[in-house]
C-alpha cells in the first residue's frame, strides 16, 4: 500500500520534516489526493522501540548533531553544544513533547497593538487573528483528541497535580485542572488510553500521547498518495533561475546524495533546521539564502521565557508516577502590566526522573546542599514556568563561521539573550511558583534554570508585509510563491502557551491553501 | 552480608573471595589510611593490582588503570562532590571504576592516567596532606578551588560521571525511592500515582476519575 515516488517526479509536495506542522500537512495533503514525498533526518521508532529510560532515550530520540551557542542565556554556560531539546526522529518532537494543547488567547494575535512599543523587542501583530484559526483549532483538538474538547473528560490528576492543585487553591488561584492534553482519557483513534506511565517525554509507549509517528504518517500512508524517506536529511533546497524551487538535494539512509524534484516545498524542520536550510540554500541568485530578501531568515528567535519550581516536602510525593505535565494553572497567562511585564505565563506540572533531575536541578552544581535536595527527591514536586518572551532581532540562528557538520555544511549557531521582559516575568514566575508549594507547607524550594529549549520558534516569522517577515499568513514564502515553512519557526510571537497546537492547527489551514492553489495552478 | 567481588568487567570474580579468616595481602599504608577515613571503604594493593574495599569486606572492586591512592581519593572525591549519607561507598567505588576504565580504554593511557593523578596530587597538596584525611568542609574547599582553577577538566571529569553514571545507577535510584520504567507492570495507574493522602483529593470537575475506577 505504501507508495513510492521518482527521484525525477517534479509533481510531488516535498515536505522537510515529520513532526507536528510536517506530519499534519503531509497527512491532510496526501488525503486531498496530493502526491506528498515526506523527508525526515531520523529513524523510524515504534511505541516497541521506545526506551523508558531517560539517557538512553535521549541518545534515541534527540537532535544531538552539533550546534553551536552565543548570547547571554545560561543554558549557553550549561549545555553549550545543546541549545535545544527537540528530536531527530520520525514524529518530530511529538514523539517527546508533553502533550499540552492550549489555544493562543485573543490578543495575543496582536501584542504589537495590545502591548505597546516596549524598547528592544521586535513586536509584530500576526497576519491573522485567533477567529481565522479558531476553526482549525477545532479540527486539531478532534485529531489530537485533546481532553476537555470534543466531550472527552480530563485526565486524573497524579501526586505532582495534587499538590500544584492544593497549593493553588490556598494561593487564590481560580483556574487549576489537570489540562487540555493530547493524551487519551478514553480509547480513541485507535490510540490506547493513559496508563500513567511516567515517560511523557521518552515517547508513550501506550501510543495515549498523540504523536505524528503512529497518528498522521501511517494514515497518509493508507491513502497511497505518501512516501516517508526516514534518515534522510536534507541539505539544500534547489531553485531554477525564475526563482521557483525545483527540489531538494538530501543525504539517504545510505550516505549517498539524491535529488527529490518537487513542485512545492514545505520546510519543517523546528525553529532552529528550518532557517539553516534556507540559508545553507544559498546561490547566486539568492547570495543571503532562500526566501531572505528581507533579511528576517533566523532572526527573532524565540524560546519561551522558561523556568523551574521544585519544592521539598516533608511526606512523600512520588512525582515520576504519572504524565509529566499533569495538570496546570493558567491565572498567569492575562497580560496584566501591573506585575511588571507584558504577556502572561502558565505554570503546569512537571516531573523529571532521578538521572535527569541531577542533570537539570541545578546545572553545574554540587556538594551538601545540592545533595541536600536530591535526597528529598521521593518528597519533591515540580512544575514548569512557560510564557511569552519578547521577540528581538539580535536573538537568532545563523550558520556558524567555522563549524560544519558532518556533510560538510555549516552548523547552527543559537544566539540568544533574555529581554529585561523575560527576566521580570521569570521572577515573577518563580515567586509564585514557590508560593504555590510553601502555601502547602514546602520545607524548600528551588528555582530552576530554563532546560535546552523545547519551544524554539518565530525565525521565519509570519508578516503582513514583506519586508517584516519571511512567510505570509499562508506560511507561503513572501519571496518565492512554491516554497513554504509549516514549522512553529512562523510564529510572528510566542503566546505564553505550549506551541504544538497552534502549529497544528497552522499546518491544517495551510494545507487548505496549498491544495487551493495547486487546483487553481497558481503554484 | 553478601560478600560481592567484582573484577574489571563487573563480572563475580570466583577467584578471590573474602570469606570471612581468609589470607588477604593489604598495603600496610592503605591500612593506616583507612584508619582516619571517615568512611568504611578503602583502597588496597593486592598482588600488584588496586581494589576499593567495602566496610567489612561487604565487596571488593579491582580497578584496572588507578594506583590505591588514586581510587581511594577519587572515591573520596565522589562523595565529597554530591554527598548522600543514605547510599553506601559500593554506588561511588562504580562511578570511579567508570572513570578507570574510560582510561584503561584510551588510545593515550598515560595522558588520560596523569590527568587523575595530578588532579589527586593536586587536590593532596590542597589538604597539606591527604585529602581523604580533610572535614566535609574543608574537602568542599580543595574541591571549589579545582572547580574554579584555570584547567578544571579534572573536576569536570568526575563530577561529570557523578551526574551522567551515578545518579543513572538503578541500585542508586531505588535508594532515593525513584521507581523508573512502569511499562511492563502496566503503568503506575494500579501502582499509586494518586495515592498522596496528607492533602485533600483535589474534585473531580479538577482531576476526573480515572476510566472504569
Amino acid at each position: 500500500m505504501v507508495r513510492t515516488f521518482d527521484h525525477n517526479d517534479d509533481s510531488v509536495v516535498v515536505i522537510i520534516g515529520s513532526g507536528a506542522g510536517g506530519g499534519s500537512l503531509g497527512h491532510e495533503l496526501a488525503t486531498r489526493g496530493i502526491n506528498v514525498v515526506m523527508l525526515e533526518a531520523g529513524a523510524r521508532q515504534s511505541t516497541d522501540s521506545y526506551v523508558n529510560d531517560e539517557w538512553a532515550s535521549f541518545v534515541q530520540l534527540a537532535w544531538l548533531d552539533p550546534r553551536t551557542t552565543a548570547g547571554e542565556w545560561r543554558v549557553a554556560k550549561d549545555f553549550s553544544g545543546l541549545p535545544a531539546w527537540i528530536c531527530k526522529t520520525v514524529g518530530g518532537s511529538t514523539t517527546h513533547w508533553a502533550g499540552a494543547s492550549l489555544r493562543f488567547q485573543e490578543h495575543e494575535f496582536r501584542v504589537a497593538t495590545e502591548y505597546g512599543e516596549i524598547e528592544g523587542a521586535s513586536l509584530l501583530d500576526w497576519p491573522i487573528t485567533l477567529a481565522d484559526l479558531e476553526p482549525y483549532y477545532a479540527k486539531a483538538e478532534d485529531k489530537l483528541g485533546v481532553t476537555r474538547t470534543n466531550g472527552i473528560p480530563g485526565l486524573p490528576g497524579n501526586n505532582n497535580f495534587n499538590v500544584m492543585y492544593n497549593g493553588a487553591m490556598k494561593l487564590g488561584y481560580k483556574d487549576c485542572h489537570t489540562g487540555r492534553m493530547a493524551i487519551n482519557s478514553r480509547d480513541r483513534d485507535d490510540r490506547a488510553s493513559c496508563k500513567q506511565l511516567g515517560f511523557c517525554f521518552q515517547g508513550c509507549k501506550m501510543g495515549a500521547k498523540w504523536s505524528t509517528l503512529y497518528s498522521e504518517i501511517p494514515k497518509a500512508e493508507e491513502t497511497a498518495n505518501f512516501e516517508l524517506r526516514a534518515e534522510c536529511q536534507a541539505l539544500k533546497i534547489l531553485h531554477d533561475e525564475t526563482g521557483k524551487v525545483t527540489g531538494v538535494l538530501y543525504v539517504d539512509a545510505d550516505g549517498n546524495q539524491q535529488r527529490q524534484r518537487a513542485r512545492v516545498v514545505a520546510v519543517a524542520g523546528n525553529s532552529i533546521e528550518s532557517p539553516r536550510l534556507l540559508l545553507n540554500s544559498e546561490s547566486a541568485k539568492f547570495p543571503d539564502g532562500l526566501a531572505n530578501s528581507s533579511g528576517q531568515v533566523g532572526k527573532n528567535y524565540m524560546r519561551h521565557m522558561t523556568g523551574s519550581v521544585y519544592a521539598g516536602f516533608e511526606e512523600p510525593v512520588h512525582m515520576f508516577r504519572g504524565t509529566t505535565m499533569a495538570g496546570i494553572i493558567t491565572d498567569e497567562s492575562i497580560h496584566d502590566p501591573s506585575r511588571g511585564f507584558a504577556g502572561g505565563y502558565e505554570m503546569e506540572t512537571l516531573s523529571l526522573g532521578l538521572p535527569f533531575m541531577a542533570a537539570f536541578l541545578e546545572p553545574g552544581d554540587w556538594g551538601r546542599g545540592f545533595a541536600g535536595m536530591m535526597d528529598d527527591y521521593a518528597h519533591m514536586a515540580g512544575m514548569w514556568l512557560v510564557g511569552e518572551d519578547m521577540p528581538q532581532e539580535s536573538n537568532a540562528v545563523t550558520l556558524d563561521p567555522d563549524m560544519k557538520d558532518a556533510h560538510g555544511l555549516p552548523v547552527p549557531k543559537v544566539t540568544f539573550t533574555d529581554h529585561p521582559n523575560d527576566i521580570a516575568m521569570r521572577e515573577h514566575a518563580y515567586k509564585q511558583g514557590s508560593a504555590v508549594y510553601d502555601a502547602v507547607g514546602a520545607k524548600w524550594t528551588h528555582h530552576t534554570p530554563p532546560y535546552p529549549s523545547t519551544h524554539n520558534l518565530g525565525t521565519n516569522r509570519m508578516s503582513e508585509k514583506a519586508g517584516d517577515g519571511v512567510v505570509n499568513q499562508w506560511g507561503q514564502t513572501h519571496d518565492i510563491k512554491n516554497l513554504f515553512v509549516s514549522d512553529g519557526s512562523v510564529f510572528t510571537t510566542g503566546g505564553a502557551e505550549n506551541p504544538t497546537l497552534t502549529i497544528v492547527s497552522l499546518a491544517l489551514r495551510q494545507a487548505d491553501y496549498i491544495a487551493e492553489q495547486m487546483g487553481k495552478n497558481e503554484i | 552480608m553478601a560478600h560481592t567481588v567484582l573484577d574489571r568487567r563487573g563480572d563475580r570474580a570466583p577467584s578471590l573471595t573474602f570469606a570471612e579468616g581468609a589470607p588477604l595481602v593489604v598495603d600496610r599504608r592503605a591500612v593506616l589510611k583507612s584508619a582516619f577515613s571517615a568512611i568504611g571503604a578503602y583502597a588496597v594493593t593486592v598482588s600488584g593490582a588496586t581494589w576499593l574495599v567495602g566496610p567489612g569486606k561487604a565487596w571488593a572492586m579491582e580497578f584496572a588503570a588507578f594506583d590505591e591512592e588514586t581510587a581511594g581519593t577519587l572515591l573520596q572525591m565522589a562523595r565529597a562532590l554530591y554527598p548522600h549519607d543514605k547510599v553506601g561507598d559500593a554506588h561511588y567505588a562504580t562511578a570511579v571504576r567508570a572513570l578507570d576504565d574510560a582510561v584503561a580504554g584510551s588510545e593515550d593511557k598515560d595522558a588520560a592516567l596523569k590527568v587523575y593523578t595530578d588532579g589527586v596530587a593536586r587536590l593532596n597538596d590542597a589538604a597539606g596532606g591527604s585529602f581523604i584525611d580533610l572535614d566535609a568542609d574543608a574537602k568542599e574547599a580543595a574541591l571549589q578551588a579545582e572547580a574554579d582553577s584555570e584547567d578544571p577538566g579534572f573536576f569536570q571529569a568526575v563530577r561529570g560521571q557523578m551526574v551522567n553514571g551515578f545518579y543513572n545507577d538503578p541500585e542508586v535510584w531505588k535508594i532515593f525511592g525513584y521507581q523508573g520504567a512502569s511499562f511492563d507492570e502496566g503503568g503506575y495507574i494500579l501502582r499509586g500515582f494518586d495515592d498522596l493522602s496528607w492533602l485533600p483529593a483535589p474534585p473531580d470537575e479538577a482531576s476526573p476519575p480515572v476510566q472504569d475506577a
